[in-house]
């Protein structure tokens, strides 16, 4: 039933799926090995978004455990991804030196561009965003990564004279990707 | 007596003048029943005969070419129309997808132009349309028909929501499905102020005996971080989250694999969260006038064969070679491999997508944007493309959340069971993230480091969610699934000593149930395929034989 439903997106995490809402969380006073547990326990995730709230709570002392994991060759796509989503929240200030850069670089594999182009969006202000996913609206070599780059910018104050540009240079086949970007610029 | 017949008399003549009376000066001054013809609203079965978009009774009562869509087909009051399928065949008006089905549909600038229960939608090209069909014209929901012998599914065609429905099952029935498919129906709800999918779920079911095993508006299983709450004995479970295209598949608890089946008439009410909104009290979204096209799959004893196809939705491989990559073929043996500890034989098929599919799904699919016309519910609609009864996996690029929190997920199912033997719908399949399947390090047995095992391992608990398994415990220690005989870690007894009193705490610092805090005694569950994360030390794809008997009865299985 509704009821339950909203129940459980607001407090218990009954469904396997959607967003967690959380309220505020207090500082986490946890020993190191407690806070490498809870990081390894985000970073195995599988179908529940760990929230930025449920990141933040574990304080900066996550950071370098996290900065570890993104800038590790062996570590699987996917866990370095997760580790950028959880540095935005834990450290902002030390994402922002590495977001856009990660972002842009072809050598990346796609859901860590992804992840970064996310947290962009948190970590920067709205004029700066668009200047560093601006690359990757205009030249990435995805398709799909332009269109993602392209909902983003959409979001943010003079967003969409970027997208329209970008739209106009696209190929017919992969226009449909800019949907979503095209819909919230009024079409 | 006399004053009665007085009073009643009185009323019905009260109650003719109030409709034979109502002026008009639009027709949304009308009610949705009645035309405005002369300034005067007044039903419809007089001359002229119903115009393009006017109310009606049946066919008779439209103008000459058009036909009546009544209001089980989600018309609201009756509508003439007729049926179309390019611009040429509406003159003056505008051939407009309806659900499923295009309709000459009148144009408009306004929503005052409409009839009430009518809107002047924008995405749709500025036409008259049920309120339940404006929806975005790159948004398809299609109907479509089970891939099942016809002796397995019986029809019953197109529903309101409050119709009940009878259907029969037969002696050694092993499990039913209820399906809903939306032919017209609204997309959202708002509840305590929160937007919510309109899921599509049975009101009630009842019994041959007429014992209600199932209540929509009383179903609540309690959270209990003590893991005291037990929901293993109820009949029938629901976890919500089924919009627009819903399964309802019995047995799903230990409750009802115990009980099973029984032979003879079942009912069920059609339903969805717009109905119950109409007497929970909603924000908005109430409505008791969408459609589903309901259909009832009953199958026998269990099955023990999966065919599961991989549709190839990013780049870093084909169809052409998935035959013969060693990683790819490592995937599909993991995957194998897990299922055959349930006693199923899993035979995997991959397909390709087109390159605009690819670019507009592979690195697009949000975990919170769940809904129907969302890119997660278009993505399914690809498996319409290859009709059968298949377990339909998307491999993409990348799975996060889009509205700003960030949350890179792995996977995600449709629903919870997904809609079986039924490809092209909304719900059609699990998306898997393929991020990692070249990656990582992959020694001779099966390691969550290696890159194709650990895809493969998703692959297999997505698979598990549509066959009907829920989270052996969620994240906080404090749900759990319907079965009995899989190990469960509640907070309480499981968490640190330095989380502990925190179980109860609905904020961010709430424990999380880790794999390595449920790996023994009365904290257990770690390593089964359905526990909430994966942990490369601890997960090693266990399933319990209750598990394995929730999916062999799902008719997926063959």
């Amino acid at each position: 039933m509704i009821a339950l439903l909203l129940a459980a997106l607001i407090a218990a995490p009954r469904p396997p799926k959607g967003a967690e809402p959380q309220a505020p969380a207090p500082a986490q006073q946890l020993s190191d090995e407690e806070l490498r547990e809870r990081v390894e326990t985000y970073l195995g995730t599988i179908d529940r978004p760990v929230s930025q709230e449920r990141w933040k709570a574990l304080g900066p002392q996550a950071a370098p455990i996290l900065e570890a994991v993104i800038g590790s060759s062996s570590e699987l796509p996917t866990r370095r991804a997760m580790a950028v989503d959880g540095l935005t929240a834990v450290s902002p200030d030390r994402a922002a030196q590495m977001v856009g850069n990660l972002a842009r670089d072809e050598k990346q594999p796609t859901v860590v561009r992804v992840a970064a182009m996310h947290g962009a969006m948190r970590v920067y202000p709205s004029a700066r965003v668009i200047s560093e996913l601006r690359p990757v609206l205009r030249s990435a070599k995805s398709p799909g990564l332009r269109a993602e780059a392209a909902d983003l910018i959409s979001r943010k104050q003079g967003g969409c004279a970027e997208v329209r540009e970008q739209l106009g240079r696209e190929k017919a086949e992969h226009k449909p990707a800019f949907d979503r970007a095209m819909k919230r610029c009024g079409g | 007596m006399k004053r009665l017949a007085i009073l009643l008399l009185a009323g019905a003549f009260l109650a003719a003048c109030s409709n034979d009376d109502k002026s008009c000066a639009v027709v949304r001054d009308c009610p949705s029943t009645q035309r405005c013809l002369n300034g005067k609203c007044v039903d419809p079965g007089g001359q002229p005969p119903s115009a393009l978009g006017e109310a009606c009774g049946s066919t008779v009562d439209c103008a000459s070419g058009l036909t009546c869509q009544t209001p089980a087909s989600g018309f609201v009051g009756g509508f003439c129309t007729a049926s179309c399928s390019q611009p040429g065949d509406c003159p003056g008006s505008s051939c407009t997808a309806v659900g499923s089905t295009s309709f000459c549909m009148p144009a408009c600038t306004a929503d005052p132009q409409c009839r009430q229960g009518y809107g002047c939608c924008a995405s749709l090209g500025n036409v008259c349309v049920p309120l339940a069909a404006c929806t975005s014209p790159a948004c398809t929901r299609p109907v479509v028909a089970s891939a099942l012998p016809s002796g397995q599914v019986q029809q019953f065609g197109t529903h309101k929501v409050g119709d009940t429905i009878t259907f029969d099952v037969p002696p050694g029935t092993g499990s039913l499905t209820i399906v809903h498919q939306a032919v017209l129906a609204t997309l959202n709800v708002v509840y305590q102020n929160q937007v919510i999918d309109n899921s599509a779920v049975p009101l009630s079911i009842l019994q041959p005996d007429g014992g209600k095993v199932y209540d929509d508006l009383t179903f609540n299983p309690q959270s209990s971080a003590d893991g005291g709450t037990d929901s293993s004995g109820i009949y029938a479970f629901y976890g919500g989250l089924t919009p627009s295209t819903a399964a309802f598949t019995i047995p799903n608890t230990t409750g009802s694999l115990d009980g099973g089946v029984p032979s003879g008439n079942w009912k069920f009410v059609v339903n969805d969260y717009a109905n119950e909104c109409l007497s929970l009290g909603c924000n908005d979204g109430g409505s008791a006038e969408n459609t589903y096209d309901v259909q009832v799959v009953t199958r026998q004893a269990a099955g023990a064969t999966l065919d599961a196809a991989f549709y190839i939705v990013t780049t870093s491989f084909s169809e052409a070679n998935a035959g013969t990559n060693a990683t790819v073929q490592r995937m599909v043996g993991a995957f194998k491999n897990i299922y055959a500890q349930a006693g199923i034989t899993a035979n995997v098929v991959f397909h390709d997508v087109s390159a605009t599919d690819k670019a507009r799904f592979g690195t697009h699919i949000s975990a919170t944007a769940t809904g129907p016309c969302d890119e997660f519910g278009q993505l399914f609609t690809l498996s319409g493309a290859h009709p059968g009864n298949t377990m339909n996996l998307f491999l993409v690029d990348a799975i996060t959340d889009n509205s700003g929190s960030g949350g890179v997920i792995v996977g995600i199912d449709g629903t919870i069971p997904g809609p079986s033997s039924y490809n092209g719908t909304v719900a059609s399949g699990a998306v898997v993230s393929a991020a990692d399947l070249f990656g990582g390090t992959c020694g001779v047995g099966f390691s969550l480091n290696c890159g194709a095992d650990r895809t493969a391992y998703i692959a297999a608990h997505e698979t598990g969610h549509f066959l009907g398994l829920f989270h052996t415990t969620e994240l906080q220690g404090s749900d759990f699934d319907p079965i009995a005989d899989t190990a469960k870690c509640p907070c309480i007894p499981c968490a640190s000593a330095t989380d502990r009193p925190n179980c109860l705490s609905p904020n961010a610092s709430s424990p999380v149930m880790s794999a390595s805090r449920c790996v023994s005694g009365g904290c257990g569950g770690g390593d089964n395929l359905m526990f909430w994360i994966l942990d490369s030390g601890i997960s090693v794809g266990n399933i319990s034989p209750q598990q394995a008997q929730v999916m062999r009865l799902n008719p997926l299985i063959h």
